[in-house]
């Protein structure tokens, strides 16, 4: 959750800490991939490993996520050492692909294997989406801040944030109709926010890891 | 979007709620490849989007009712010290005594007159319009800087923008004057005043807020 000081001054971009980590020419780390180097490779999957993992567990989920991502980055590295990288500075836009296609052949294979099992005597068996009970506790904890926070502020804030969250209006159509100014706008969604934030660090034993430290 | 920055929090919540446009979806995935702060806050973001899209709908922000109240105040009598007792039956008997030498009038029934009005760059936590609650409300609108419009349209909305009364109104003298056929409880509303135009249908004008209380 979104730390109340950074929330507070949030209206734009955000303050840049050196990431994308350190600075990397991915020419040359490309050309020694191509070349065979070992190490190469092993930083090629250093600095990517959390992201494609990111990106798979949000599409496809938890599931054989490491299974998953070795694939892609087996998949990625042999493309690159066939030479079919034409461009080594366009890398990032290269492994992006590679792992779209990877979630798209993963979401086709699911699809067709379904229609396939037509196994009538067992049943079906239906996977429960509701989750873990620790984790459909940390959703109801959540979803009571929320309401603490949704009921603290104004109807006209809470107007604001409906009409971006629920109804998708655009910040330039919301500021046009409610007279705001686009900072204004700002403040408000980042209040909510760090006000959404500090409740749950105050009140959540996030057990449930977010995405981002499944790496 | 250069690599080396980081995403603007209203891209990331686009593309949380998957509404971002085409030409920059690319540009942001690639930079979500390898930045771990982007990612924790794409993280941060679809959470309150989800929870939010969960509670919102179904919100219902009510205001204790007069029971309640009557409950939550007779609970609290008997901790009353007894100096505040006799106090307050001091004051009892004294409103006894003013009501048999006064006679008091029944609130009527004769419509309260709001005008609404709307400034452009007012703080988000400006006071609204206000008016009192259980009364018959005549709004009046003042036309003088809109653009003409043969007729105009009054909706009021509630604090979750469902509609509770809406009208087509006609100016007089540059003015909207349009009575609400039933009063309004407690709580914030929204008067949304439209043009109407056979060409282009509705088009919003104004949003006045509205304080009943």
């Amino acid at each position: 959750m979104e730390s109340t000081e950074a929330s507070a001054t949030d209206t734009g971009a955000h303050p840049a800490d050196g990431s994308p980590e350190e600075s990397v020419s991915w020419t040359e780390l490309v050309a020694e991939i191509q070349s065979g180097d070992a190490s190469a490779m092993e930083e090629f999957y250093r600095r990517l490993s959390k992201g494609i993992r990111f990106y798979l567990c949000r599409q496809l989920g938890p599931q054989d996520l490491d299974d998953r991502l070795h694939d892609t980055f087996l998949i990625a590295v042999q493309a690159i050492r066939r030479g079919e990288l034409r461009e080594p500075e366009r890398v990032m836009g290269f492994v992006r692909t590679v792992v779209r296609r990877q979630v798209a052949a993963y979401i086709d294979t699911v699809v067709h294997s379904r229609k396939e099992q037509a196994d009538l005597e067992s049943g079906a068996s239906v996977t429960d989406s509701r989750g873990d009970p620790e984790s459909v506790a940390i959703a109801r904890q959540q979803e009571e801040i929320m309401t603490k926070v949704l009921r603290s502020i104004s109807g006209r804030d809470r107007e604001i944030l409906t009409r971006f969250y629920l109804r998708e209006q655009t910040q330039q159509q919301i500021c046009d109709e409610m007279n705001l100014t686009e900072t204004q706008f700002r403040l408000l969604k980042s209040r909510a926010k760090a006000r959404f934030g500090e409740l749950g660090r105050r009140q959540l034993v996030r057990k449930n890891r977010p995405l981002s430290d499944l790496t | 979007m250069e690599t080396g920055k980081h995403t603007d929090i209203e891209l990331l919540e686009r593309y949380a709620m998957e509404t971002l446009p085409e030409e920059v979806l690319a540009e942001l995935e690639e930079h979500l490849l390898i930045c771990s702060s982007c990612q924790e806050r794409l993280a941060e973001a679809e959470d309150f989007v989800r929870v939010f899209r969960k509670v919102a709908p179904g919100l219902r922000v009510e205001r204790p009712s007069p029971i309640e109240k009557l409950r939550f105040l007779w609970a609290r009598i008997f901790v009353l010290p007894r100096p505040v007792w006799a106090g307050a039956f001091a004051v009892l008997a004294l409103l006894v005594v003013a009501a048999t030498q006064w006679s008091i009038r029944p609130a009527g029934r004769e419509r309260v007159m709001v005008a609404l009005s709307a400034a452009r760059g007012v703080p988000v936590d400006a006071p609204e319009t206000v008016a009192p609650s259980g009364r018959l409300l005549t709004l009046t609108i003042d036309l003088t800087q809109l653009p003409p419009f043969p007729e105009h349209r009054l909706e009021v909305a509630d604090a979750t923008g469902k509609a509770v009364w809406h009208s087509a109104v006609r100016a007089e003298d540059g003015k909207i004057v349009s009575p609400i056929p039933h009063g309004l409880d407690r709580g914030v509303y929204f008067v949304r005043l439209s043009g109407v135009s056979g060409v282009n249908g509705a088009e919003l004008l104004r949003e006045y807020a509205l304080r009943v209380e």
